[in-house]
């Protein structure tokens, strides 16, 4: 190992940055509330992983999804843990996302000066719902059916372009191959394109700053 | 400011190396775990053995012996998810009462479909004159090989093939 670290550190010189990043000191009152953050970084990691490894069996067409699905399910091997993994870790990645924020919003570390990571992640919460909502329809079964026609038929609320905003959710008046092909799309580029853009500014500025330390009586 | 860095006493530092090892074990456990379903379901289709189902040809009276017969059969390929149904058709030799083979219609050498002639009685390729015998040899003309086969079996009266063709 040591060998290997002079090595590259021969080269490029980051060493002793990345060894920064990795010891970087932290407050020593800090509790388990402050690890959604990681576990949040954690999920999303194994959600590209195994993300990746459906889109090698699926099939974003309405003649092929559901039918590719049940293919990823009875005869791929770990085909089910797979999907069953990204299935439940999706869950579990809302879940802990809005912990973070609770916990980033309960301990007042949003304030000065890490107002910028709080709006960075404003916007990755929206974009993990994203995921959410564009991956739900994907298996295209009754329930990915109707929960997204009723998911954009709330865009058409919105007054003056509700409903050109559900014409631009679904790609035309109905719900069909248009809509199937651009939720796969957003939910296999588009939105992890940004969200890693979006997730490399947000860690980024957590090293440079350090983490918060937790309210304290005396202050 | 409580920060670590009273860290250098032992007692910190026991418990510093004892959360970095239960770190690396469980990286190394969480890892394995991962890994295992990862290579398997990338790899999921080399684990599978040839789909080579039974295709039925009808029934066993309809070919005589000594005269070869083509039958035009459909058959279901499964492409992953997709079940393809296609159409395809064989050479059809009646050796005796209960002994069959099957040849496949394409001729080893380039493909041709050849055809069987009475009066010769033998198996002529019109594309480039290749000849065969009844029991698929070559006899002449280009072809490299024998006619290649499909696997067949008799149950209750019914003659049945395997859909992979062997190579003559």
């Amino acid at each position: 190992m040591a060998d290997l670290y002079d090595w590259v550190n021969d080269r490029l010189g980051i060493m002793p940055g990345l060894v920064y990043v990795v010891r970087r000191k932290i407050p020593a009152d800090v509790n388990w509330l402050y690890t959604f953050g990681s576990a949040t970084l954690f999920l999303f990691l194994v959600q590209a992983l195994t993300g990746g490894l459906l889109a090698i069996y699926y099939s974003p067409s309405p003649d092929h999804a559901y039918a590719s699905i049940q293919y990823i399910m009875n005869d791929v091997t770990y085909g089910s843990l797979v999907r069953g993994i990204h299935h439940w870790s999706a869950s579990g990645m809302v879940l802990l996302v809005v912990a973070h924020m609770l916990r980033v919003f309960f301990t007042g570390a949003y304030k000065y000066p890490r107002e910028m990571s709080w709006m960075v992640g404003v916007v990755l919460l929206v974009l993990t719902l994203a995921f959410g909502f564009t991956g739900y329809l994907l298996p295209w079964d009754e329930k990915a059916y109707w929960a997204t026609v009723v998911g954009t038929n709330i865009a058409g609320a919105m007054p003056l372009v509700g409903d050109w905003t559900v014409r631009l959710l679904r790609g035309g008046a109905d719900l069909g191959v248009l809509t199937l092909n651009r939720f796969y799309a957003m939910h296999v580029m588009l939105l992890p394109m940004a969200a890693t853009v979006l997730i490399s500014v947000h860690v980024a500025m957590v090293i440079r700053q350090g983490i918060s330390y937790p309210p304290r009586r005396d202050e | 400011m409580a920060t670590d860095s009273e860290a250098d006493d032992s007692g910190e530092e026991g418990r510093r190396r004892f959360l970095s090892r239960t770190a690396a074990v469980l990286v190394t456990f969480i890892g394995g775990a991962l890994a295992v379903p990862t290579i398997g379901h990338i790899v999921s289709p080399t684990l599978k053995p040839a789909d080579n189902p039974l295709v039925p040809l009808g029934s066993v009276d309809q070919f005589e012996i000594g005269k070869p017969l083509k039958v035009d059969f459909l058959y279901y390929k499964n492409d992953g998810w997709v079940q393809e149904r296609n159409s395809a058709s064989a050479w059809v030799v009646r050796k005796s009462q209960s002994e069959f083979v099957v040849f496949d219609p394409a001729c080893t050498h380039l493909g041709c479909p050849y055809g069987w002639s009475a009066e010769q009685n033998q198996f002529v390729c019109p594309c480039h004159g290749g000849v065969f015998s009844i029991d698929g040899t070559v006899l002449a003309g280009p072809p490299p090989r024998p006619l290649d086969r499909f696997q067949n079996s008799v149950q209750d009266g019914k003659l049945f093939i395997r859909q992979v063709v062997q190579r003559g």
